[in-house]
């Protein structure tokens, strides 16, 4: 199986995973066509592949430059199967919040539709295996219905809040919900299949797995979740307190929000 | 006057193309080098909760984020008076050590082997499948990926690190299990330092290293700078080194630093071979005997000095995990920065890394400064080029950009890392005359 | 272009204050959309912000402080628009494109000014005819 690699704006963290790591058996038995942390081809040598010449190709990171479009489109001819990897590849990743500042990257599907978009930052590596192993079997998968809370180790109960909180503002062996103790927490609005690692690192999720299917508007969502359990006579009191709205909404995927997609956002400094 | 074009370096981290111009006398007459990774960390991090840094820089690179993590962190707890307890440096020290090996042992084995073969070289996995360690190395980046994993809570792009403390606990299972898997590391480690003395310690220099080497001092509050052909290093503390560092662009967005009055200097294996002091351990004191035998500092044996570091760090672990504390308590420190701004460095593979911030009294972040060690080292490269260039095969177009790619692999530079430069808006502009101003000593 | 201002009006008293108004057949400026919502609480911010990608501005119109229907509808509204309004600004996005007024059915003509005063302040109103 011919395969080819590429690496679009992006921090390189999403691939090795896979290839030298979660499943080494499918690399070496792929061909490899194109990749340029192992080889010496150019794109040069890609551009003479004929069209659909290559069985999958996987693309990682976001789309910036002419340079970087000129590749996805490429990949889209070259490859009979265009897969889209990680948070910047699907939304834009973190490097989309510099469209705070009216200029930003975007994400590869606003150019191309990928046959497969495999979520996270980075995605695990059995979120790779789940994904590649559908894809194998003519069942491409999508993204999961069920949110990040069905894997969270820490205790749900129903509640109200006083303020909100930055999560070292919280109590650091509290087994509760972060919700519940008014941290932003993107867990309810972001798909399950990461195993709510970060939550069991003593982060709260932060959002990287984008939101389960079906789900849109999940920053707004997510809002609206947390200032509906505030304490009416407090809540201005909290939302004056609350630092960092457009991170704590849209962390990986500022870059799909309307506002930006129709231009109508960003400050110039 | 002609121009080379090499589209892609291959065989390093991130997406860099060089423009070499040379004259009708073969003579080089400029070298340019160009990337489109810019991702602005430096500018996006700007408005983001001091405590969400670690979390965040470790985007910066998908291969050393462990480095920008622990680096992250320690310039928040600056920031904030705060200074972890023992055991938990102990934690953050095994990650790094952890993320060290499996940074060395990629660059060494997948992207840098081919060059240890002549012109033209294998790509990288028939060159692995030749030395019989594809198998190895494979099992080891499975080892290596679940050892992040048990002491930071993610195998990937770092985690774990929380201002004050460190979020995942360790259990004392997974604490075995972490001794288990570090064996099998260490024999691979062994195997490489082997592959590479053989491979490389025949070699004639090459390429004399003329520049200053730097380093952080071991128990990171100063920085050691080597001058050429001195024998004993100046020290300086980490927050005055900072404060004298001059950085300009180079090329489209890449970022350069210099160090007055020295100009360009060299971070990363080499230098911290001559700085540091001799290991403890059996294999990697042996190791290092033999290196300090070969002679002066020689870049084209950086590869060699890697491979030492890979042994040394397998076996600083060895050492280390026992002591790693088991379900240790966590702690978060409180956001009330004592400072305006904090410093953090940290030795990452690559070499000197610095993350200076500063906020607000809310510890929300309002400028960030990022120093890499590839913007660092890139000095040294773009002033070597030139020096060597006679040396070079310059009739043979390919054969030429073989040995600039090999050249500039010696370097282990990481693009994704270096881009950070925030166009004329950096507060440290790098006209001669402020350049002038400023010295170290 | 023609101006186009999205009103959401609350069926229990902004929308029965646009009707009043309309037996005075009030002038109202060109490109004014209403629509009629069943309470200010129900309106999800999704679609204020959808709104606020079609048009020039977004009026939200809902019954004044205690007089809600359904007890605390615009109450819970009201704090959902201040902090959408936090991160609108966090978004560099002109603030004055939303706004939220509190009012009864009585208040036609108010409502009549209101959206006349919202024209103005977006300087919209040369751009109708």
């Amino acid at each position: 199986m011919k395969i080819a690699v590429h690496n679009l704006l992006s921090c390189g963290g999403c691939d090795p995973v896979f290839f030298l790591e979660e499943s080494p058996e499918f690399f070496r038995k792929a061909e490899v066509i194109f990749w340029n942390k192992v080889k010496d081809e150019t794109l040069k040598v890609f551009r003479k592949i004929p069209d659909q010449g290559i069985e999958i190709g996987f693309l990682c990171g976001a789309v910036k430059s002419p340079e970087h479009e000129e590749v996805v489109r490429l990949f889209r001819r070259k490859c009979r199967t265009v897969v889209a990897v990680g948070a910047c590849a699907l939304w834009g990743g973190i490097p989309g919040l510099l469209w705070i500042r009216k200029e930003g990257p975007r994400p590869l599907s606003s150019l191309v539709v990928p046959d497969l978009s495999i979520p996270g930052c980075p995605p695990e590596g059995s979120t790779w295996t789940v994904y590649l192993q559908g894809l194998l079997s003519g069942r491409p998968p999508g993204p999961s219905e069920e949110p990040v809370c069905q894997e969270c180790p820490r205790d749900r109960h129903p509640f109200r809040l006083s303020d909100f909180k930055r999560f070292p503002e919280t109590e650091p062996e509290s087994r509760g919900c972060y919700l519940s103790l008014g941290v932003f927490c993107a867990g309810a609005v972001t798909q399950k299949g990461c195993g709510a690692r970060c939550l069991r690192a003593g982060y709260p999720c932060l959002g990287c797995y984008g939101p389960p299917a079906g789900l849109t508007a999940r920053g707004e969502r997510l809002l609206s979740a947390m200032v509906s359990a505030l304490v009416p006579q407090k809540a201005t009191e909290a939302l004056k307190n609350w630092r960092d709205p457009a991170g704590s909404l849209y962390r990986f995927d500022l870059a799909t929000h309307p506002l930006v997609r129709k231009g109508k956002c960003g400050r110039s400094d | 006057m002609r121009k080379i074009r090499l589209e892609t370096v291959s065989r390093i981290e991130g997406a860099l193309s060089l423009e070499i111009k040379v004259d009708s006398r073969d003579n080089l007459a400029g070298i340019s080098w160009k990337t489109d990774l810019f991702r602005a960390f430096e500018s996006l991090g700007v408005g983001r909760p001091l405590e969400e840094m670690p979390f965040l820089t470790a985007r910066i690179c998908g291969i050393c984020a462990e480095a920008h993590h622990l680096a992250s962190l320690q310039a928040a707890e600056e920031g904030l008076g705060i200074s972890p307890p023992e055991g938990i440096r102990k934690i953050r020290e095994a990650f790094g050590l952890i993320s060290w090996l499996r940074d060395h042992l990629t660059v060494l084995l997948l992207f840098s082997g081919p060059d240890l073969e002549s012109f033209p070289s294998p790509d990288s996995l028939s060159w692995l499948e030749k030395t019989g360690l594809w198998d190895l190395f494979l099992e080891n980046r499975k080892h290596l990926r679940r050892m992040l994993e048990i002491v930071g809570g993610r195998g990937h792009l770092a985690l774990g690190g929380i201002p004050g403390g460190w979020g995942k606990k360790i259990s004392s299972e997974e604490r075995k299990e972490l001794g288990e898997r570090n064996e099998r590391v260490l024999l691979l480690a062994r195997k490489t330092w082997e592959l590479y003395w053989e491979k490389t310690v025949s070699q004639p220099f090459l390429w004399p290293v003329q520049s200053p080497l730097v380093a952080l001092s071991p128990e990171g509050s100063e920085v050691l700078v080597l001058p050429p052909g001195k024998n004993k290093p100046l020290r300086f503390p980490l927050s005055r080194f900072y404060e004298t560092l001059v950085e300009s662009e180079e090329g489209s967005f890449l970022k350069r630093i210099n160090l007055p009055p020295f100009g360009a200097y060299l971070v990363g294996p080499l230098a911290r071979f001559y700085l540091f002091p001799s290991p403890d351990f059996p294999l990697s004191r042996e190791a290092h005997q033999a290196l300090k035998n070969i002679g002066e500092p020689d870049l084209s044996r950086a590869s060699l000095f890697r491979a030492y570091e890979v042994l040394w760090a397998a076996e600083r672990l060895k050492h280390l995990l026992p002591e790693l504390p088991i379900n240790h308590s966590l702690s978060f420190a409180p956001l009330k920065p004592v400072r305006k701004q904090g410093l953090g460095a940290f030795e990452a593979p690559r070499g000197l890394l610095l993350h200076h911030y500063t906020f607000d009294l809310d510890a929300v972040i309002k400028t960030v400064k990022i120093i890499t060690p590839t913007a660092q080292n890139l000095g040294v490269i773009s002033d070597c080029v030139p020096r060597f260039w006679p040396y070079w095969p310059l009739t043979e177009e390919k054969n030429l950009l073989f040995e600039i790619q090999r050249f500039i692999r010696t370097f282990d530079p990481c693009v994704p890392c270096m881009v950070h430069l925030l166009r004329n808006r950096s507060p440290r502009d790098s006209s001669p005359e402020k350049e002038g101003q400023r010295k170290i000593f | 272009m023609k101006p186009r201002i999205i009103g959401f009006l609350c069926e229990w008293c902004a929308a029965r204050a646009l009707e009043n108004l309309a037996f005075c057949h009030p002038e109202l400026p060109v490109g004014f959309q209403p629509f009629r919502i069943n309470c200010t609480g129900s309106l999800e911010l999704e679609v204020v912000i959808k709104a606020l990608t079609e048009a020039d501005g977004v009026l939200v119109a809902g019954c004044p402080p205690g007089e809600c229907h359904f007890r605390e509808g615009n109450l819970r509204a009201g704090l959902r628009l201040k902090a959408l309004k936090r991160v609108l600004s966090a978004l560099g996005e002109d603030l004055r494109r939303l706004r939220i007024i509190w009012l009864s059915s009585g208040e036609g003509e108010r409502l009549g000014e209101e959206i006349h005063k919202f024209y103005r302040e977006l300087s919209l109103e040369d751009r109708g005819s």
